[in-house]
C-alpha cells in the first residue's frame, strides 16, 4: 500500500512539464511519448509483444545460440538492427539508433538500467517467462496499445477454453515438455513460460513436472523416467551444435520410456515453444497442443 | 612383494569390482551381481550398471593407470621430480584439437572428438620435438621440458581465445576441461583401452632402455643403445598414454605429478617397482575419487580433480614433510 502511495506521488512528479505518459515499471517510473516510434527490445519476449501489438521495433537482440531472430517472427519482422545477445546488448549501437522507448526485464537488464534510461525512456518488466501475460499488459501500456492487448487477451481466452475442453474430452493425458540442450536436458516447471501457459489452459503434466520452480536439469539418463508422460513433446535447442537427447536415444535407457514406444513422441519447434516467451508464441503453442490432442486416442 | 604392495593391489582390485555399486542409487552386492550379468532383464538398474557404472569404472582404471605411468616415465626420463605430462603441452594440445573440432562444421561424434583430442596432442608434441631440435640443436629431456612448457602455454592461450570468441564451444567443453568421468561414451572405450593397454605394455618393455638412459648417453652408446632413439620411443609411449587418457577424461593434472612420488616413497627407486606402483596407484586414486563423487549430490558436475586435490594435496605435503624430517 505504501508503495502504491509512493507511486501515486511520483507519477505527477515524473510527468511534470513533459509531453509524455508516466509508466510505472520494475525500476521506477518512466515518461513515455504518446506514440513511441522508435522502439528497441532487449529480449525475444519483448520482441514478440511488440509484433503481436502490430508495431515494428527498430532494434532487437538475438538469442545467444540461435544467432538469429526467432524463426516464427521472421515473416512479420521488417529489417531490424541486431543488438547481439539479450544478456549483453550492444549499448553503442543502441544509442546510435536514438530509440524513444526501450523494453526489457529487470531480471536480465536491471543492472543496465542507468545506461538504458540515459539513452531513452526504458520500461522493464520484473521477470520474464512465467510472467508473460502481465508483461503483455505492462508493455501494452508503455506502447499505448491497450485496446489491441485487450482484444488479443479475449482471443487467447477463447483458444485456451477450447484447449481445456479438448483435453477434458481426451481424459486429461499428461503432457511432458522436454528441451534438449548441448550438455543437459531441461524439464520446464510451473514458473516457466511453457509451464505457466499449459497450466492456464488446463493441460495436465506428469508428476515429475508439476513442481513449482523454473526447470529441472538432468545430465545423466539415470532419471530418464522423469521425461515420460502420456504425450512427450521434445524440443531441441540449436541441434547443429549438439543435443544431449540424441545420445540418450541411442542408449538402452530410451527403451524405458512409454511415450515413444506408444507413438506419442512429438518433435516441437524450439523457436516458439522455448525462445519466444511472448503472446504470439503462446498462440502457436496452443495450435500445436490442439493438433497433438486431436490425434491422441484414449484407450 | 611387500605387504603394502599387496594391500594396495588388493584394494585397487576390490574397489574396481565394488565401485559400480556406489552412487545414486547404491546397489547391494547381490544386486550388483544380478544386474551386471548380460542376461539380466532390461531394467533401469541393469542399464545403470551396464551402460554407465561399469564403463565409468573401466575408464577410471585405464585413465588413472595411464596418467600415473606416463608421469613416472617422464619424471625418470627428465630426472625432474616436477615434470608431469601436463607440463609438456600434451593436455593443451588435446584441448586445442577438441576446440577446433567443435568450431569446425564437422559433426561432433564421440569417436571424432576422441580422434581430435588425440591428434591435437600428437601434433602438439611433434611441434615440441621440432622446436627443441631447432633451438637446442639436439633432443634432450631438459630441452623437451622447456619447449613443451613454452608451447603448452601458447596452445593454452589459443584455446582460451577461441573459447572466448565462441561461447557455445565453451559450454560444450566445460566439463571436459575440468576433467570428468560423468558420461563415458561407449564408442570411446575401445580405442582408449587399446591405446592405454599397448602403451602400458610398451612402457614396461622399454624399462631397460630408460635405465640405460639414466646412466647417461655415453653409457648408452657403450651398451649399444642409441640414446636418441630410446628417448623418442619413451616420449612416444608417454604421449600415447597421456593423450588416450586425456582425450576421454579430460586433463586431470594431479595424477601425473603426484602418483610417481607416492609410488616411490612407498616402494623405492627401483624403476620396475615405481612404474608398476604408479600404474596401480593412479588407477586406485582416480577410481576412489570418482566413487566418492558419485556419492555426493553433485555427482554429475563435480570433477574428480577436486577431491583428488582437496584430499591429495595435504597428504602429499605430509609426505614431503616426513621425508625431509627423516633426511635432516
Amino acid at each position: 500500500m505504501a508503495r502504491l502511495l509512493l507511486l501515486l506521488l511520483l507519477i505527477p512528479l515524473a510527468a511534470a512539464g513533459a509531453d509524455c505518459r508516466p509508466v510505472p515499471h520494475a525500476m521506477g517510473v518512466s515518461c513515455i511519448a504518446d506514440q513511441p516510434q522508435r522502439i528497441a527490445v532487449l529480449d525475444s519476449g519483448e520482441l514478440d509483444v511488440v509484433l503481436t501489438l502490430g508495431l515494428q521495433p527498430v532494434a532487437a537482440t538475438t538469442p545467444s545460440h540461435a544467432g538469429q531472430f526467432p524463426v516464427y517472427l521472421r515473416d512479420q519482422l521488417a529489417p531490424t538492427v541486431d543488438l547481439g545477445v539479450p544478456q549483453e546488448p550492444d549499448m553503442e549501437r543502441l544509442a546510435a539508433l536514438k530509440p524513444d522507448l526501450i523494453l526489457g526485464s529487470k531480471l536480465r537488464h536491471g543492472r543496465y538500467y542507468p545506461i538504458l534510461s540515459s539513452i531513452a525512456p526504458t520500461v522493464l518488466s520484473e521477470r520474464i517467462g512465467a510472467s508473460w501475460a502481465e508483461n503483455l499488459q505492462l508493455f501494452a501500456w508503455a506502447l499505448n496499445q491497450q485496446d489491441r492487448a485487450r482484444r488479443w487477451q479475449q482471443q487467447f481466452e477463447q483458444r485456451c477454453a477450447d484447449i481445456r475442453q479438448l483435453a477434458q474430452q481426451k481424459q486429461q493425458p499428461t503432457v511432458s515438455v522436454v528441451r534438449s540442450m548441448q550438455s543437459h536436458i531441461r524439464l520446464y516447471l510451473q514458473d516457466s513460460f511453457v509451464g505457466n501457459l499449459l497450466q492456464r489452459c488446463g493441460i495436465s503434466r506428469p508428476l515429475a513436472q508439476q513442481a513449482t520452480g523454473f526447470a529441472v536439469r538432468l545430465r545423466s539418463p539415470v532419471a530418464i523416467k522423469q521425461l515420460d508422460g502420456d504425450i512427450l513433446l521434445l524440443s531441441e535447442y540449436a541441434v547443429e551444435r549438439g543435443s544431449l537427447i540424441r545420445r540418450w536415444q541411442h542408449s538402452g535407457f530410451w527403451s524405458l520410456l512409454q511415450a515413444p514406444a506408444s507413438g506419442q513422441l512429438y518433435s516441437i519447434e524450439d523457436s516458439w515453444w522455448m525462445l519466444g516467451i511472448g503472446p504470439t508464441a503462446a498462440l502457436r503453442i496452443l495450435d500445436d497442443i490442439e493438433q497433438v490432442l486431436i490425434s491422441y486416442d484414449v484407450d | 612383494m611387500t605387504w603394502t604392495n599387496r594391500l594396495l593391489c588388493m584394494a585397487a582390485c576390490l574397489l574396481a569390482l565394488l565401485s559400480p555399486a556406489l552412487g545414486d542409487p547404491v546397489f547391494s552386492l547381490l544386486q550388483l551381481w544380478q544386474f551386471s550379468l548380460p542376461s539380466a532383464p532390461p531394467s533401469l538398474e541393469a542399464l545403470i550398471l551396464q551402460e554407465l557404472r561399469w564403463p565409468r569404472t573401466l575408464v577410471a582404471v585405464l585413465g588413472g593407470a595411464a596418467l600415473g605411468c606416463a608421469g613416472c616415465l617422464l619424471q625418470r626420463l627428465t630426472a625432474n621430480q616436477l615434470a608431469s605430462p601436463g607440463l609438456i603441452g600434451i593436455n593443451q594440445g588435446a584441448a586445442l584439437g577438441l576446440v577446433l573440432l567443435i568450431m569446425s562444421p564437422l559433426p561432433l561424434s564421440p569417436l571424432l572428438s576422441f580422434s581430435a583430442a588425440f591428434t591435437g596432442a600428437l601434433l602438439a608434441m611433434v611441434l615440441v620435438f621440432m622446436l627443441t631440435r631447432l633451438s637446442f640443436g639436439f633432443l634432450s629431456p631438459e630441452g623437451l621440458l622447456l619447449c613443451g612448457a613454452l608451447l603448452g602455454s601458447l596452445y593454452g592461450a589459443l584455446t582460451l581465445a577461441l573459447l572466448l570468441i565462441n561461447q557455445h564451444a565453451l559450454e560444450q567443453i566445460r566439463f571436459w576441461l575440468a576433467g570428468s568421468l560423468s558420461y563415458v561414451e561407449p564408442s570411446q572405450l575401445g580405442p582408449m583401452a587399446i591405446l592405454v593397454i599397448s602403451g602400458l605394455l610398451f612402457a614396461f618393455a622399454l624399462q631397460r632402455r630408460l635405465q640405460v638412459l639414466e646412466l647417461g648417453s655415453d653409457a648408452a652408446h657403450g651398451l649399444g643403445i642409441n640414446p636418441l632413439h630410446a628417448l623418442i620411443q619413451i616420449m612416444l609411449v608417454i604421449l600415447v598414454l597421456t593423450a588416450a587418457a586425456v582425450a576421454v577424461i579430460g586433463p586431470i593434472l594431479f595424477l601425473g605429478l603426484i602418483v610417481p612420488h607416492l609410488s616411490r616413497s612407498l616402494w623405492g627407486d627401483q624403476l620396475w617397482r615405481q612404474l608398476s606402483g604408479s600404474a596401480v596407484l593412479g588407477a586406485l586414486l582416480l577410481l576412489a575419487a570418482d566413487s566418492f563423487i558419485r556419492l555426493t549430490p553433485q555427482a554429475d558436475q563435480l570433477p574428480p580433480s577436486v577431491p583428488l586435490a582437496v584430499l591429495g594435496v595435504p597428504c602429499f605435503i605430509w609426505l614431503i614433510m616426513r621425508r625431509y624430517a627423516r633426511e635432516s
